[in-house]
């Protein structure tokens, strides 16, 4: 696994903070990706994806809108679709870009027509390999990232030019704090540890290993491997946690309880196996969630 | 005699007086032929004798209030602070050096100690109306302890808020209250996403709300495909739509009824939370305050606020721990509206009433004001600030008139509150470059004034005001007038010691010995203008009393001494001297004719007093006057150029009426007369110069020349009764320095008023002068007396036949205004038998 981020002058790859067109925005999510271009001294893709699908139903003659309220509903134009989009691409872009500013990290705003898995594929292939996609919105239970158009299953199948992908639940409040990575394969141990440092020099914390071990009668033995492994790395705050007795709610209380500013995990491990799982271990915690492959 | 005198000297030194003796046989006056003696120098100037004022030196001396000799108006002060009702306030009349001020402040002081505390005042919110701040009183000492206690339960509060806001136990029961909410509404809208999957119908999120598009191996069918399906499965498809979107427009019209009662469970978690914390904090406070049952309703409403507002605390654990440690009360938002803002605070329950003085009376120092806010927004009650009706409230405040109404609007609103029995605080003063007053943006509760106003005030403006203000007499009943003089007497010499001694220790100067008080007395005596009193303004006797100990320190004397006063004396008059010098230079070089010598017809030396700044002295001016033949008329000529003020005016009319009632019984005064004040340029007032114009006038009637090394004041009646004048001092002493620089004959003197006698304090050279008989000052009653000193002929009285005597001043006065009468007769005859003449002439 690598979770590295290229950085600005590599050309390698960057920060896709991606928009959707509902213009909803968690505003941990945009901290997330300042703090990770921040720490990688990277710089921010703001993309905005006009989901073409919409634009799709717009043509259908009987297609209609429905306000979030319920109360109201109008016939949908592709004409005014566009304008709507418009405005929220345009106050959007804005804001990300006035934040970056303010964080001095570098940002460039685009506004693409198209179904966004596809369009995040094209926009991490420009610069590849190392880009990490931010969800500019947040998670939800059930569809995780479905809602704004592409669910994470297809992203992490589609998007190849990605190191990962950062969410965030409604309820992260926080993008500062301790950063802990959880690993449950050894070889993971120091790559997973080199990012968390390298990010926790953006949360203003430090830097967590938390190694999840469903068998009880290896935790010693692997703690001591890990510790061996960790040579060069003295001090580290290091912790096993023995599966057996813990599920992913009590160790996202755990992390919660431990005010983690970023948590780095692996999509489609014990923590997140589905990604229906994602959105209710994103909810538990105060800050943002990094899935890396 | 001659034996015994000597013995006398050598035995003891000679009194004034004694040597006065001498002097006056040795060198007796000028003598006048006809006419009253001049005065002898004893009568020109009451020496005080420091021997029998009993003290070495001030430093023996016990202090005086400043109210020495003021008992009639210490009487008014103490009846008008001890009437209760409210529009008996006082005010204080005297000149403005009268030292009425701190004498007034330390009777008050002494008054106020023994009287009991009055309450304190604090402003707090009003959680009804924050618009209209409360205003509540406590017994005095007590408010402060409110203030602190209400912040320190604050600064407890805005620690342990956050932290229970933060605490697990609160963000789980939160957490579950917000997933009821969220799993409710999410769990109805997956069963409906489920329910269109299987029909394959997208439920898309569009950039206002929700979408419902076809779906075909889960894509969105694309319009022209969509198209090309034949119609009964396009019906089919919408028809299955929008009964879908009927299911989703209920799902979501259902979602702020759910919200509302996710909104009021999250209300109650907080205020539970919360009032415990707030309980806590305030319990100790809320039961040392139990006895005052308005407070402890303030205390009530803050514990209840602080419980409905708790949700303000509600911020993440991890800031509030950062939050609680920099929170301050008094500038964060969310507290500063529970603090208390103590207006008047009486630190020491036994200090008595206070006594405060409006140094700068305007409109908002005396009623208080409202800050504006300082980052935009609006002033909350915090901004109230207390001006001094508030801090004098139970007690007494000063205030000097003239300060009072020269300040816009700050009369005006002093008498609002006198007349409402409150005291409402104002906006700001206007600010801005237009001079616009800001709008109102609070309304304190006014605070009810008890209080007794003590206005300081000069005799002039009092006139002013009384003349200008009738609210004036409603609300200030109680008049204090201070006397500017002291009788003399031994005790009240006396008093005025201590007084000279309270300036020494007021001022911080050296003891003054009995010598230079004597010295000061006899000057306040000559600024009374009053031989037989003492001024006792204090200001002004502080003035000389300090450049004295200025003078002595030169001298590095460690007491001041007479020498010390009368160089005091003679410094401040050289300084000041520049205009009087000047103009008697312009006399001695004869640029401003003044004779000294010799006698003319219709011409005089009248006295006038000049008056600049602290400058006064005396100036001499000759008066001309002649006569014609006419139709009895006087003109006064300063009158005719508008020279001549209307007191001045009012004595030449007197003058003609005098002249008319003595002789013109019989014939008509056919007479034309002029008068005038040879070169004077400015304005002339006062009727001092009066009886030397008749004089003048008589002189030109009666064709006898005037004795002109003699000059005149007085003013006069319609009977020839020569008055008093003001300033005689310095009107003999100016005649005297122009008769010193052209060398004294012995012949010269000056003619005053007999009531004048009584108020010469002369300066020391003049009285030496006299002493020694080279000048003289005559006392005269009636103008008659006058006109025989300075013709050296009888005036002349009229017998029984109602005639003077022909070779008398009025005889021949009467015998030529008969000759003009006649002449006037004939004049008139003449011109009756003219051609052209009478009526029908034409």
């Amino acid at each position: 696994m690598i979770a590295h981020i290229a950085q600005a002058d590599e050309q390698r790859g960057r920060v896709v903070l991606w928009l959707g067109p509902t213009g909803e925005t968690q505003d941990t999510a945009l901290d997330a990706a300042l703090r990770l271009a921040h720490a990688f001294d990277s710089e921010i893709e703001c993309l905005f994806i006009e989901d073409r699908r919409l634009f799709d139903l717009a043509a259908l003659p009987f297609a209609r809108e429905i306000s979030l309220s319920g109360r109201r509903s109008r016939a949908m134009s592709p004409e005014a679709l566009a304008r709507d989009m418009q405005a929220h691409a345009a106050a959007l872009q804005r804001r990300v870009l006035a934040r970056a500013r303010v964080a001095d990290v570098k940002a460039q705003a685009r506004v693409v027509r198209a179904e966004p898995a596809q369009a995040l594929a094209e926009v991490c292939a420009e610069n590849g390999p190392w880009n990490v996609v931010t969800v500019g919105g947040a998670v939800r239970n059930g569809t995780a990232t479905g809602h704004m158009g592409a669910g994470l299953a297809e992203l992490f199948q589609s998007v190849h030019a990605t190191t990962g992908i950062v969410v965030a639940g409604p309820q992260a409040q926080h993008a500062c704090g301790p950063v802990i990575a959880v690993v449950e394969e050894l070889d993971r141990v120091v790559p997973m540890l080199r990012a968390a440092e390298r990010i926790a020099t953006a949360t203003g914390g430090d830097a967590r290993l938390w190694l999840l071990e469903h068998d009880q009668a290896r935790q010693d033995w692997i703690e001591g491997q890990i510790r061996l492994a960790l040579g060069n790395y003295p001090g580290i705050n290091f912790d096993v946690l023995d599966m057996s007795v813990h599920t992913p709610r009590s160790i996202a209380q755990m992390m919660r309880r431990a005010g983690a500013g970023f948590v780095i995990t692996r999509f489609g491990g014990t923590l997140t196996p589905r990604e229906q799982d994602v959105a209710p271990f994103a909810e538990m915690l105060e800050g943002p969630l990094f899935l890396v492959r | 005699m001659f034996f015994k005198r000597l013995t006398k000297t050598k035995s003891a030194p000679a009194t004034p007086a004694e040597i006065e003796q001498r002097l006056e046989k040795a060198s007796p006056a000028p003598e006048v032929k006809v006419g009253p003696r001049p005065l002898p120098a004893a009568e020109l100037r009451r020496t005080v004798d420091s021997k029998t004022l009993g003290f070495t030196t001030t430093a023996n001396l016990d202090v005086a209030t400043g109210l020495a000799g003021q008992e009639r108006a210490l009487a008014a002060i103490d009846f008008g602070l001890s009437m209760r009702a409210r529009d008996f306030n006082i005010f204080v009349v005297g000149p403005p050096t009268s030292g009425k001020s701190a004498a007034v402040r330390a009777h008050l002081a002494k008054i106020a100690a023994a009287s009991q505390t009055p309450t304190d005042w604090v402003y707090v919110n009003n959680f009804d109306d924050p618009r209209r701040p409360r205003a509540l009183s406590l017994p005095a000492g007590r408010a402060e302890g409110l203030a602190q206690g209400v912040l320190a339960a604050l600064r407890e509060m805005a620690a342990s808020l956050p932290t229970a806001f933060g605490s697990e136990d609160y963000r789980a029961r939160r957490r579950a209250i917000e997933e009821e909410f969220r799993a409710g509404q999410e769990d109805a809208l997956d069963a409906l996403n489920a329910r269109a999957a299987q029909q394959n119908i997208a439920v898309l999120r569009t950039p206002l709300g929700f979408g419902m598009a076809p779906m075909h191996d889960g894509k969105v069918v694309r319009p022209e495909v969509f198209n090309q399906l034949p119609e009964a499965m396009r019906r089919d498809v919408e028809k299955r739509i929008t009964a879908l979107q009927t299911e989703l427009e209920a799902i979501l019209a259902s979602a702020p009824k759910a919200d509302k009662r996710r909104r009021q469970q999250l209300a109650e978690l907080n205020e539970e939370t919360a009032r415990h914390v707030v309980e806590e904090a305030l319990d100790a406070l809320s039961a040392s305050f139990a006895d005052l049952p308005e407070v402890a309703s303030f205390l009530a409403d803050i514990e209840k606020d602080l419980v409905a507002s708790s949700a303000l605390f509600a911020i993440p654990e991890a800031e509030a721990k950062t939050v609680a440690a920099q929170i301050d009360p008094a500038q964060d938002a969310r507290l500063r509206r529970y603090l208390v803002n103590v207006v008047v605070s009486h630190k020491n329950a036994k200090a008595g009433a206070p006594v405060c003085e409006a140094s700068d009376p305007t409109l908002t120092s005396l009623a208080g004001w409202i800050e504006p806010a300082t980052q935009g927004g609006a002033a909350d009650f915090l901004a109230i600030r207390p001006g001094a009706l508030h801090r004098a409230n139970g007690g007494a405040l000063m205030i000097e008139a003239r300060r009072l109404f020269a300040s816009p609007r700050a009369w005006e609103g002093l008498k609002r509150a006198l007349e409402a029995g409150e005291v409402r605080v104002e906006v700001s003063e206007p600010t801005t470059a237009s001079g616009a007053t800001p709008v109102p943006t609070l309304e304190p509760e006014p605070i009810p004034l008890a209080i007794k106003i003590v206005l300081l005030v000069d005799p002039e403006l009092l006139a002013t005001i009384e003349q200008t203000d009738p609210d004036f007499a409603q609300l200030f009943k109680v008049q204090a007038d201070f006397d500017e003089t002291l009788g003399r007497s031994a005790d009240n010499d006396r008093i005025f010691a201590r007084l000279v001694a309270t300036i020494v220790e007021t001022h911080g100067l050296k003891p003054i010995d009995a010598g230079g008080v004597a010295r000061l007395m006899e000057e306040a005596a000559r600024m009374a203008e009053d031989r037989d009193k003492l001024l006792i303004e204090t200001g002004r006797l502080a003035d000389i009393v300090r450049e004295a100990d200025y003078w002595a320190d030169g001298e590095n004397r460690k007491v001041t001494s007479a020498a010390d006063i009368t160089r005091a004396l003679t410094e401040r008059t050289r300084r000041t001297d520049r205009l009087r010098e000047h103009l008697q230079e312009s006399v001695a070089r004869g640029v401003v004719l003044v004779d000294t010598a010799g006698s003319k017809v219709g011409q005089i030396n009248a006295l006038s007093l000049v008056q600049k700044g602290q400058l006064s002295f005396g100036r001499p001016a000759r008066i001309t006057a002649r006569v014609h033949l006419g139709q009895g008329r006087v003109t006064d000529i300063e009158r005719e150029v508008e020279l001549g003020g209307p007191l001045h005016s009012k004595g030449v009319m007197i003058l003609w009426g005098y002249l008319a009632g003595r002789f013109a019984q019989d014939v008509p005064l056919a007479l034309a007369a002029t008068l005038v004040f040879e070169q004077s340029y400015d304005t002339i007032e006062g009727d001092s110069a009066s009886a030397a114009e008749l004089l003048a006038l008589l002189s030109a009637l009666a064709d006898a020349p005037l004795n002109q090394e003699i000059a005149v004041t007085g003013s006069i009646n319609q009977w020839g009764e020569v008055q008093a004048v003001g300033g005689v001092n310095e009107k003999i002493e100016g005649f005297f320095d122009i008769c010193a620089a052209r060398g004294l004959t012995r012949t010269q003197g000056v003619l005053i008023p007999e009531a004048n006698k009584q108020h010469l304090m002369l300066r020391e050279d003049v009285v030496a002068a006299v002493r020694e008989g080279r000048f003289a000052i005559y006392a005269i009653k009636t103008i008659d007396e006058g006109l025989a000193l300075l013709t050296g002929l009888e005036a002349g009285k009229a017998g029984a036949d109602g005639r003077f005597g022909a070779d008398t001043v009025n005889g021949r006065v009467e015998a030529r205004l008969k000759a003009f009468a006649e002449r006037a007769r004939s004049f008139a005859s003449s011109k009756a038998g003219a051609p052209g003449a009478g009526s029908g002439a034409a």
